[in-house]
């Protein structure tokens, strides 16, 4: 047994030892239900003896929100997760479910451990710049999770699968009173159900009824006109990633997206997520519109924590001025452009989606407004101000 | 009976049945009303869907008697009450002592969904016999004083009473002189 090991193992007996059993405080009959009486008895305990006062408390929320019994949700990996008290301390390790409690409306005061990702985006996340880091999903520091001692920990569903399953493995060992939840909070096809399983756990529902009205609205007006486009009418685009000749194929959010708005992936049916492309199938397969995804890698830069539009303009420059590239139908009609990750990759997937469809069919989609989207949910629903946005490059050309 | 005794027994009878009520931190409000032979009803209004713990408390000799909620939603120990309020938009009590006896009421509440601590406005029997609600800031504000913005308000049945009283008083008053 490695010594990290065991201190995490005796962090969680320590945790354990203050901490409650997984039955609901105040139920002393055991039967699975706050009643009443027994509330009264906890609460007169409470304000008697000064003991259990957080029990008490905790008994009086559930008696009162959760019609007295746990509450269980099926979180994005399809696990039950049955909730027997309300949060006070939570630890998210992926910034695209912090951003969705914020735009609940959570407390997220409650959050105490955030992973090093968020710690970076200081415009974004300001509020949790002196939070404590918990590392990340690939190297997570679980000495510094357990000592946080949260309630629940929140992990991705789907993404970086294994790394996620290994820490909820080891968290479920070493400290099996917190409960483990999984989200993804960016597919288009689940982040609606996520809305909602999330606002009925964090007990938001109806700033997430208003946020799920905003978000559906905003995806239903492109979806809705874009389904309409036959298949052979669909404008071809090149969608690459920040890693120059690798694109995106059928399965990958990317790809999911350019189909939301109308488009049709060139390379659609490469039997990779995210196939590497040989550059003379991009001259041959003739793109009508070229998206180049920035933010990482090479292209980190833009977005909301940085405004440099030379380094925008070098980008675009380079792309378009690639052997060959000249000929294509693309560069020719000036349809080339730069879109950052954070308004496409992320749950603000939504705006991102609006760009790509005004892009694709400038007539089709002319009434539409992303800019104006983006800083709607800026200020209401990220508690921003749309002026945040104000020298930030998230689109380029403008 | 001498005018003076007559006219000091007609006023304690009147006042003590004015309701006497405070609005306090917390909107819970305190009514104190007489229930006869030195024992009074002691009345807290409590917002909508007030779950809280209630701590009141008495001088020794008050005797705490008739409450309204179930068994299991309070205890008394000693001079101490303690009430479990879930969802009760009302609770009382009577509280009975030896006549002539001055009493004070003090009371706390934590408000078990969010977590406040807050006092109660308290109550007290003068020694004259008038019953006054004392607000949570701790300054005492009888019955009918000069009200400012932390005044009570008096509800139109108590100024018709007071007129009404007064209007009494006034006509005892030509009768024996």
């Amino acid at each position: 047994m490695k010594p990290h090991h065991v201190v995490i193992i005796l962090l969680g007996i320590i945790c354990l030892t203050g901490s409650v059993s997984a039955a609901l405080p105040g139920d002393m009959n055991r039967n699975d239900q706050v009643e009443r009486t027994e509330l009264a008895a906890i609460i007169l305990e409470a304000i008697n003896d000064g003991k259990a006062m957080q029990d008490a408390r905790d008994a009086a929320y559930i008696y009162t929100f959760w019609n007295g019994t746990a509450k269980s949700i099926t979180d994005s990996s399809g696990k039950e997760r049955v909730i027997y008290r309300p949060f006070h301390r939570v630890v998210v390790m992926n910034s695209e479910t912090l951003e969705t409690m914020r735009s609940l409306g959570y407390d997220t005061s409650q959050v105490v451990g955030v992973d090093k990702y968020t710690l970076q985006k200081h415009t974004f996340f300001p509020e949790f710049t002196s939070t404590a880091g918990i590392g990340s999903i690939w190297a997570p520091d679980y000495e510094k999770i357990v000592s946080l001692q949260p309630d629940a920990v929140f992990l991705y569903a789907t993404v970086s699968k294994s790394s996620c399953d290994e820490i909820e493995a080891t968290l479920a060992r070493s400290s099996p009173h917190i409960t483990v939840l999984r989200f993804d909070g960016y597919l288009p096809e689940s982040y609606q159900k996520e809305i909602e399983v999330l606002s009925n756990l964090l007990d938001c529902q109806d700033q997430g009824k208003e946020f799920s009205e905003f978000y559906t609205r905003n995806m239903n007006t492109v979806t809705s006109r874009a389904a309409a486009i036959p298949e052979d009418d669909r404008v071809r685009v090149y969608f690459e990633t920040w890693t120059d000749y690798k694109s995106c194929a059928s399965g990958s959010g990317y790809d999911q997206k350019i189909r939301m708005a109308g488009g049709s992936n060139i390379f659609s049916s490469e039997p990779a997520e995210y196939p590497e492309i040989d550059p003379e199938a991009v001259l041959e397969r003739s793109p009508q519109v070229i998206i180049k995804l920035i933010g990482s890698g090479r292209y980190s830069f833009g977005g909301y924590e940085e405004g440099n539009e030379t380094a925008f303009q070098q980008a675009s420059r380079g792309m378009t001025s690639r052997k060959g590239w000249e000929t294509l139908e693309a560069v020719r009609e000036n349809r080339t452009y730069l879109l950052h990750t954070d308004i496409l990759g992320g749950p603000q997937h939504f705006i991102g989606v609006q760009y790509m469809a005004k892009w694709f069919y400038p007539g089709r989609f002319a009434d539409l407004d992303p800019s104006a989207v983006h800083e709607e949910y800026l200020s209401r629903y990220q508690g921003l101000q749309p002026t945040v946005k104000n020298g930030l490059i998230f689109v380029y050309p403008r | 009976m001498k005018r003076g005794h007559l006219i000091a027994g007609i006023a304690s009878i009147l006042i003590l049945i004015l309701v006497v009520q405070c609005v306090a931190a917390g909107s819970i409000e305190r009514s104190v009303i007489p229930a006869g032979n030195s024992t009074y009803r002691v009345i807290l209004q409590l917002p909508q869907g007030t779950v809280a713990g209630i701590t009141e408390t008495f001088p020794a000799g008050i005797v705490i008697h008739d409450i309204s909620l179930n068994p299991g939603q309070y205890q008394v120990n000693g001079t101490t009450l303690t009430l479990a309020v879930i969802g009760e938009s009302e609770v009382s009590y009577l509280v009975s002592m030896e006549p002539g006896d001055s009493w004070e009421i003090s009371g706390t509440s934590v408000d078990m969904l969010t977590g406040e601590r807050s006092g109660l406005p308290g109550a007290q029997m003068t020694r004259a016999g008038a019953i006054e609600i004392i607000p949570t800031a701790g300054t005492s504000l009888p019955l009918g004083e000069d009200s400012d913005e932390n005044s009570l308000p008096l509800e139109p049945e108590v100024v018709v009473g007071a007129l009404g009283s007064m209007g009494i008083l006034y006509s005892l008053r030509r009768r024996t002189q």
